[in-house]
């Protein structure tokens, strides 16, 4: 029963990092209309900002951490800028080609400043907290609770403010949102700040608990899209949920299967999924 | 000074032409309304105006200004508003949200008291104001739609087939509100298929088939005439 | 560089280059032909590699083996296993957004890629499977890149004189008009999701027969070999660059894109040892900006697809009315 329990910590700490992969993942979905594959390589390129703050330029993680997640933001604008945009009026099925190629980018980018070899933030191993046989590593905690924060914080901008509002506009009906004379392109904009912000933010957190390595994110890219689709991809808190279950699941499979195959989980889940409710839990765009 | 004016405008989604050579006028204040068979193109001559397809030859003007093939978000802040006839709303917000979203260019900071006025104008808008528009009935969903047009306070409000999908009640009451909205001042130019009740209160009214203007007279002539009578208005 | 060296390494270049166009052939069944995206090459080209493996090598305690078959038989079991994979990932995916399939077929490439690591009593694991037998070794003494270079020469033509034969059946033409307009040939009464599903199988098939090829050229497979770099993503922009749709411009793009791909390798060759792993990032990342650049500037490649010449297009050619 214990390792059951541990086991759920275990898999509620690797959902959140899902989660926030998954959640930007749906909101490119919804807004731009396509999957981005690239996602996982910008979750690899966060981590790796936060990197530069915490290895070389010895700062604390607190104060590198937003730096790095706005960092990314900007980054993935960018990128949307210089290639997405061109595409636009392209087919779903070229644009998720064209975010292959960039994920392509990314990932040898960072494998050429980098190196291919296994980074971490900080030396030592942290004890963990322990109560009633359960443990979880102090950073685990921070890990849960910072994707809590964040999770929140978007609940906010998307229904307090004007320009979540328009985002939740131009993802219900673009023709519309147009119509009404929404500046569609800034939307845009602030779209990827927010879906590669929170992606980056995984991705530091994923670098936290294990370590970092180039090809971190694109290994994430599949439970990502898994728990997108099964919370339903279009919808955020489908994408919340979809995110813990996915990571509760892969760590409770190693109760029956060899942990090796945990990727497998959540593809299995997906095709589930797909064969019997595309729509996902929360029944997001098909 | 018109305040719409189209002249002789063709063209279409694709290569094709869809409106050949239409032109039509809305005078201030007036509610004019374009009527004629499936397939006449009357909602592609409102995309037109709207900036929505592709026009390959003619002129609209709004107020004086040329607006031809400007993008709708420019479009929209002349003071120039359109209801699709589909899809007109945002299912997922709520139905302030969704009038919100309508003055989402207002810089001026009226929103609230536009608000009202809309509020005033669709009492059962106000009492659910919170809730998610796309759990609306059929009727009230097209309040949302036009409200979110009137968020701008247009001096040209464009409608596309507002009866549609509604219970003859609520067409009345659609209806209805039209005529007050025309009453405050506001322009309207109305696609319906519901020929005979939309020319009983419009000014003037423009019969379109096959894309091309057949006819044109105010409302009150083309009702009693016999070969629109003929034509359409069995219905 | 002296003759016979540079005469080897031009042998080598073709064969790989041949092997490649096999599975590009074969991808553009799914993606030209029907619009079908794959991103799990790899897992069919690695399913068709062992399944010949496995089937012609001599018994071993490290895998499954020792059925001794000949090349031939290892060959079409690999197109056969290939296509039930196919076959079961178009079973799922058929009917749903391309979106859809492409991370299924991700999947399915993780979940062959960790049988093939992990099942060491089948695949001896991590440490692949040698001793792969020469197809030539009954035939001629000792090693001939060049005559295994006309094999591959054979098979590529074979390949593509039949999907060329394909293009112009009454089959095809019912795919080109499932992507032109898919409701009216449902509407027409023919059933579209079969024609997807047996297009999937086709081009799975194809890419099982490049895996054996692949097999028999080197003679020792292992699961690094199909990392999806080398197995999916060459490949696709292989296709794009070429052309997709149409058969020509996929051995043009399979042949410029090799040639780009290992041009670039001389570099990595002449560099210090710090900077390898740097050098082959670079050429990564120059494949990816080659695709980006391509789908924003010549999205139709550089052989762009044309019409089918069938009897009733070139009779309006004839007759001087337009181009289909």
């Amino acid at each position: 029963m214990a390792e059951i329990l541990q086991l759920i910590i275990y898999g509620i700490v690797l959902g959140s990092i899902i989660t926030l992969g998954a959640i930007g993942v749906s909101m490119i979905f919804g807004i731009l209309r396509f999957a981005h594959f690239a996602h996982g390589d910008i979750m690899t390129l966060g981590a790796y900002l936060a990197l530069i703050g915490v290895g070389p330029l010895s700062l604390p993680m607190l104060g590198v951490f937003p730096l790095a997640v706005v960092a990314t933001g900007l980054i993935a604008a960018g990128i949307d800028r210089l290639i997405y945009r061109h595409l636009r009026s392209s087919s779903p099925i070229i644009m998720l080609i064209s975010s292959v190629g960039t994920a392509l980018m990314l990932r040898s980018l960072i494998q050429l400043i980098w190196g291919p070899d296994n980074k971490i933030y900080t030396q030592g191993i942290s004890m963990p907290y322990t109560y009633a046989d359960l443990q979880i590593k102090p950073e685990q905690i921070t890990i849960v609770l910072g994707t809590v924060a964040l999770v929140t914080l978007l609940h906010l901008f998307l229904h307090q403010t004007r320009m979540g509002k328009a985002m939740r506009a131009m993802s219900d009906n673009m023709n519309l949102a147009r119509i009404s004379g929404i500046n569609t392109e800034r939307v845009i904009f602030w779209a990827w700040i927010i879906a590669a912000g929170l992606g980056a933010a995984g991705g530091i957190f994923l670098g936290i608990d294990t370590r970092l390595n180039p090809i971190m994110g694109w290994r994430l890219l599949l439970p990502v899209f898994a728990a997108a689709i099964l919370g339903g991809i279009g919808s955020y808190y489908g994408a919340i949920l979809g995110g813990i279950v996915i990571g509760i699941s892969q760590e409770l499979s190693t109760l029956f299967i060899s942990p090796a195959y945990k990727p497998a989980i959540a593809f299995g889940i997906m095709v589930l999924m797909l064969i019997f409710r595309p729509t996902g839990i929360m029944g997001g765009q098909k | 000074m018109s305040l719409l004016q189209v002249d002789e405008v063709s063209g279409g989604y694709t290569s094709v032409d869809i409106l050949h050579d239409v032109s039509l006028t809305v005078e201030p204040g007036e509610i004019v309304s374009v009527i004629g068979p499936n397939g006449a193109g009357k909602s592609t001559v409102m995309k037109a105006v709207f900036g929505l397809i592709r026009v390959r030859k003619g002129r609209i003007a709004f107020q004086n200004q040329d607006i031809t093939g400007l993008r709708p978000d420019t479009i929209v802040r002349k003071g120039l508003c359109y209801v699709p006839q589909e899809f007109n709303i945002f299912p997922s917000l709520t139905v302030r949200e969704n009038l919100e979203m309508g003055a989402f260019v207002r810089q001026d900071g009226g929103l609230a008291e536009q608000m009202e006025l809309v509020f005033q104008l669709f009492p059962p808008l106000k009492e659910r104001e919170k809730q998610t528009a796309g759990h609306l009935s059929g009727g009230q969903r097209q309040m949302v739609a036009m409200g979110r047009a009137l968020m701008l306070d247009p001096q040209l409000l464009l409608l596309d087939e507002p009866s549609s999908g509604l219970s003859p009640l609520f067409i009345e009451q659609i209806f209805e509100r039209i005529i007050e909205i025309n009453a405050t001042g506001v322009g309207i130019l109305m696609v319906e298929q519901n020929a005979k009740k939309a020319l009983s209160f419009s000014h003037r009214g423009y019969i379109l088939t096959m894309g091309a203007n057949r006819h044109e007279d105010t409302g009150q002539n083309l009702l009693v005439d016999p070969e629109v009578g003929q034509m359409f208005l069995g219905g | 560089m002296e003759l016979a060296g540079l005469l080897n390494y031009i042998v080598f270049f073709l064969t790989v280059a041949g092997i490649y166009a096999v599975l590009v052939l074969g991808l553009n069944i799914q993606w030209g032909f029907t619009g079908q995206i794959n991103i799990g090459v790899a897992a069919f080209f690695a399913v068709g590699a062992y399944t010949s493996a496995i089937l012609t090598t001599a018994p071993s305690p490290d895998h499954l083996g020792g059925f001794g078959l000949p090349f031939l038989a290892g060959a079409l079991a690999a197109m056969a296993i290939a296509a039930a994979l196919g076959l079961f990932v178009a079973l799922i995916t058929v009917n749903l957004r391309g979106d859809y399939l492409a991370i299924a077929s991700i999947g399915i490439a993780e979940i062959v890629r960790l049988i093939l690591k992990n099942e060491e009593w089948l695949t001896n694991g991590v440490r692949g499977i040698p001793a792969i037998p020469d197809p030539l070794s009954g035939l001629v003494q000792g090693s001939h890149p060049a005559l295994f270079l006309l094999i591959v020469l054979i098979a590529v033509g074979l390949v593509y004189f039949a999907v060329e034969r394909l293009f112009r059946s009454p089959w095809v033409r019912v795919l080109r008009a499932i992507r032109a307009n898919e409701e009216a040939v449902m509407a027409s009464g023919k059933n579209v999701t079969r024609f997807r599903v047996e297009a999937f199988l086709l081009g799975s098939a194809i890419m099982g027969l490049g895996g054996a090829l692949y097999a028999h050229f080197t003679s020792f497979i292992s699961p690094s070999a199909f990392e999806p770099m080398y197995g999916t993503f060459l490949v696709w922009v292989m296709l794009i660059a070429g052309g997709s749709g149409n058969n020509r411009g996929a051995l043009l793009g399979t042949f410029v894109i090799w040639l780009v791909w290992t041009g670039t390798e001389m570099f990595t060759s002449q560099a210090p040892e710090e900077w390898i792993t740097r050098i082959s990032a670079i050429r990564i990342f120059l494949i990816g900006l080659i695709l980006e650049i391509i789908l924003i500037l010549r999205p139709q490649g550089l052989l762009p697809e044309r019409p089918p010449r069938t009897p009733e297009a070139d009779e309006k050619r004839r007759s001087g009315s337009s181009a289909e």
